[in-house]
């Protein structure tokens, strides 16, 4: 079981990655009771308040984005936990592999995301829209 | 891309630098705290020098900023029937109301209120720098744009500092502005940067008017705009014009160990920062890089570079005091009350345009030099 922990957001726009494989820790009862009490399905979407970092947690199959002020309870429990085991890493798997260009003037030009289905984010749209 | 680990406990408590770092430590003091004292000095001290500097290239805005009153309010469309008005020595002149809170390294705000407007510095860098910035964000909404404070009527300009325990970032809270000190090792507190601190005050502005959405490209345009005017307060504090400038976002945020000027170049986006551990920066220059990510509200710290590299290039071209021309027309267009939460850069730049058709005439300098922005960076105005 592996728990992923992704900080994105923040004035500077750097994105940090921790992850923690729980059958390596030395306690993963203690982890996996801890994944099991997070309210995975009780996370209503934030209003984004600039510049503040949005956190996007996964333990398959659960997966939730959360702002940094709903980071609160179990839910911090689980990201100081993370933050104590694993090093962070500053991969951008967005930053060139996945970007999608829109072409001024021309909408259709704008290729397909691929993006995991649990994402409901809309592309933005093209200039023209 | 390599990923050098970063020592744990140089996380987690400053001071301690990691060896690979240690190696690279510059001798070169940079050139960071000469620019941030400089921007400093107090208002005061500097008010005569900027009315001279506003007053010269631009009759309008002396008796303009000198017909705001009880009476005009905040309108900054009065302007036209000010020109030349006498100035009315009844009028007393608006001041910022700043607060400053100190959270005393915890995660809840606003804190302790540790200096109001008027009251002496504190001896504590970081209460005295917010103070200090917040005046000279405060000078340029009020002297050149006719905007007291950010709902524009003297709200009292609220911050926090010594947000967390070392942390690494400053936000815009909806209510005040917040800024952390910094893990030591990548960043050295928030407040050093006085175009930071412009750039938290101006999302108040935002708010309060455009509203655009924190979400793909209208939150990149939100971006953008608290950096143009993070920087225009930067230049007005020192009285640098559009090539003088270094058009950079959070100058001296960075320690002295991390390979990079600032976190963003508006110019020149995509420069800001080359290092081994935070990589490349990653800002596109063009809007044909536009980056389609979810993380980041849709990528809008990524994204504002394509805007940021429109204003900045209109800006160059015209020469000048930025805050004078392209500034103005930036303000207009975020002000008028045509753009909508959900609008797009192609929006945006259309309604730059209409703001400086609507102030400069259709043929004129400065309405070419923001098409010129615009087109090249891959924008086209709709
Ligand atoms: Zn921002």
């Amino acid at each position: 079981m592996e728990v992923e922990v992704v900080r994105s957001g923040g004035l500077a726009g750097l994105r940090l990655t921790w992850t923690v494989e729980v059958e390596d820790q030395p306690d993963p009862e203690e982890w996996v009771l801890l994944v099991e009490r997070l309210p995975w399905s009780d996370t209503p979407p934030a209003p984004p308040e600039p510049d503040r970092y949005t956190y996007r947690i996964r333990c398959e199959p659960h997966v939730a984005t959360l702002a940094e002020r709903q980071v609160t309870g179990p839910w911090r429990d689980l990201v100081d936990r993370v933050r104590d085991v694993a090093e962070p890493s500053r991969r951008r798997a967005d930053v060139g592999g996945r970007a999608a260009p829109a072409q001024p003037g021309a909408p259709d030009a704008e290729g397909p995301r691929t993006t995991a289905p649990s994402d409901p984010t809309p592309a933005p749209p093209a200039p023209g829209d | 891309m390599p990923q050098p680990p970063v020592p744990r406990e140089s996380r987690v408590r400053a001071g301690i630098v990691p060896p690979y770092l240690l190696l690279r430590i510059a001798a070169a003091e940079e050139h960071y705290d000469v620019a941030a004292d400089a921007a400093r000095r107090s208002l005061l001290r500097d008010e005569p020098m900027r009315e001279l500097r506003v007053e010269g290239a631009h009759p309008g805005l002396l008796p303009h900023e000198h017909t705001r009153s009880a009476t005009t309010g905040r309108d900054h469309d009065v302007e036209a029937e000010g020109e030349g008005a006498p100035v009315d020595a009844a009028v007393p002149e608006p001041a910022p109301d700043r607060r400053i809170s100190d959270a005393q390294g915890a995660e809840s705000l606003p804190g302790h209120l540790v200096r109001t407007e008027g009251q002496p510095a504190t001896g504590d860098v970081a209460v005295d720098q917010a103070y200090d910035g917040l005046g000279e964000v405060w000078a340029l909404f009020e002297r050149v744009y006719g905007r007291d404070a950010i709902d524009g009527e003297g709200a009292p300009l609220e911050a926090t500092v010594h947000f967390g325990d070392h942390y690494d970032n400053a936000f815009w809270d909806g209510e005040r502005m917040v800024f952390g000190d910094g893990d030591g090792e990548v960043f050295r507190g928030f407040t050093q940067s006085i175009s930071v601190i412009g750039h938290e005050l101006a999302h108040g502005v935002t708010e309060m008017t455009a509203r655009l959405r924190y979400r793909d490209q209208s939150g990149a345009l939100n971006e953008h705009v608290s950096d143009v005017f993070g920087a225009l307060t930067e230049q007005y504090a020192m009285g640098q014009d559009a090539e003088a400038a270094t058009w950079l976002i959070g100058e001296g945020i960075f320690t002295e160990l991390v390979q990079g000027r600032a976190l963003r170049s508006m110019l020149e986006p995509g420069t800001a920062y080359d290092d081994d551990v935070l990589g490349r920066d990653p800002q596109p220059a063009h809007f044909r890089d536009y980056i389609v990510t979810d993380a980041d509200n849709g990528g809008v710290h990524l994204n504002s570079g394509i805007p940021n590299r429109a204003f900045a290039l209109a800006a160059v071209e015209l020469g000048g005091f930025a805050w004078e021309h392209v500034g103005r027309i930036w303000y207009d267009a975020l002000t008028g009350g045509t753009l909508r939460p959900n609008d797009g850069f192609a929006v945006f730049a259309a309604a730059t345009l209409a703001a400086a058709r609507e102030r400069y005439g259709d043929v004129s300098r400065e309405v070419a030099a923001v098409a010129n922005g615009w087109r090249a960076v891959g924008v086209e105005p709709e």
